[in-house]
């Protein structure tokens, strides 16, 4: 019985109240704390797009080659199709433009679950994973995409290694995902062979187009 | 470039004119419509009348598990997040490729507008000629009244008029294309 580290029952509901108001005030200061902590939805800085992509990087490790962005002419749709699917950073794993690797129905309760994510992945790059029976239609040949260096058009089907690894970047997500993201650059070497991870930056469209 | 939307005015000055008005005001009961359609059924990242000008990220939950175990145990703190859209108001005249296509369908008009040069570029479906009492309507003139059409800033206060008159019009593949002189 709780009442016996309690001198009287006064005591026990004075400290019934007391940790029912910290559960309460945990409730509504946890998004704020959050948000201030991993730097959520902070203000856009770079000025120019030389700032920008010596940031992903410097900053993030990125691999500036694999780093794409939706081009103005579909972007409202792309958007839309993040935004309908509730995606935050791992677009999918793609055989090619039009099929992805279906996701788990554990990934599907939390996408932004980095371990679960990361699980999903390894996955996926074990030989003999994909098959028909896994696989699912996806419409990123719908979007046009371009390289975030060159400006040129981006074409997923002219990689040739068979699985393509689609995440997303926005400076809005602040340092959240890094481990993530430091993992995928890890598995990015591990597995140069077989796979290729691609990064497409929602940040460059509205910013720099 | 300053946020604007677009209201159309009600001056009739003579019955000739009547249908020219009609049409004008078929554009904006279309453009209603869409929107009451847009919120039950989103067809865009935003609502009509809106676009996105950057993206964020929303909360859905959290708990106190490690991402590294899937969210399923340990302590530590895992987010649900998803990616979503900044919608604002377009600004004035923004063309996306969802609100520059003409429409004629169970008898409402979809027309869209744009600045070009300092005019508005107005798009009017071609066959509109085809919808009954247009038949015999000179589609080679497009005549409006002063104030027929009005640019309102974010803050409600004018930014320009259309200058009332006759304007030649030109057809880009399924468009009827009138290019309208401002008052600012």
């Amino acid at each position: 019985m709780p009442v016996v580290f309690f001198k009287n029952k006064g005591m026990f509901k004075r400290a019934a109240i007391y940790l029912l108001v910290i559960g309460i005030s945990l409730l509504f200061s946890c998004k704020a704390w959050i948000s201030k902590k991993y730097h959520f939805n902070q203000e856009f800085p770079f000025k120019t797009p030389e700032g920008y992509l010596s940031y992903l990087e410097k900053k993030k490790g990125f691999d500036l080659s694999h780093v794409i962005y939706p081009d103005t002419s579909t972007l409202e749709n792309f958007l839309f199709y993040i935004s309908k699917n509730q995606l935050a950073e791992y677009y999918g794993s793609l055989i090619n433009d039009s099929t992805e690797i279906k996701k788990t129905e554990s990934l599907q309760d939390n996408l932004s679950c980095m371990g679960r994510v990361i699980n999903e992945i390894n996955t996926n790059s074990k030989q003999g994973s994909i098959t028909d029976t896994n696989l699912a239609k996806n419409d990123f040949y719908k979007y046009n995409f371009r390289f975030i260096s060159s400006k040129n058009k981006f074409d997923l089907n002219n990689s040739p290694k068979p699985l393509k690894i689609i995440l997303l970047y926005t400076y809005s997500y602040g340092t959240y995902f890094d481990s993530f993201l430091k993992e995928m650059n890890k598995f990015s070497k591990e597995h140069e062979k077989d796979a290729e991870v691609y990064i497409i930056s929602l940040d460059y469209p509205f910013h720099f187009k | 470039m300053p946020k604007t939307g677009i209201r159309v005015g009600t001056i009739f000055k003579s019955i000739a004119m009547k249908k020219i008005h009609i049409s004008i005001i078929m554009i904006v009961m279309t453009l209603t419509s869409f929107s009451q359609t847009g919120k039950q059924i989103p067809e865009g990242p935003c609502p009509d009348g809106e676009c996105s000008y950057g993206v964020s990220i929303v909360f859905d939950q959290f708990n106190f598990h490690k991402p590294r175990t899937s969210c399923t145990s340990g302590f530590g703190l895992c987010i649900k997040v998803h990616t979503e859209p900044i919608c604002e108001p377009c600004p004035m005249g923004y063309p996306t490729p969802d609100n520059m296509k003409t429409d004629i369908s169970d008898g409402k008009v979809k027309a869209w507008w744009k600045l070009a040069d300092n005019k508005i570029e107005l798009h009017i479906p071609v066959d509109l000629q085809k919808v009954d009492g247009y038949g015999d309507v000179d589609f080679s003139l497009f005549e409006i009244d002063d104030e027929s059409f009005i640019i309102d800033n974010q803050d409600k206060t004018i930014y320009a008029t259309v200058k009332g008159g006759q304007y030649k019009v030109t057809k880009q593949e399924n468009d009827f294309v009138v290019l309208l002189e401002i008052v600012k």
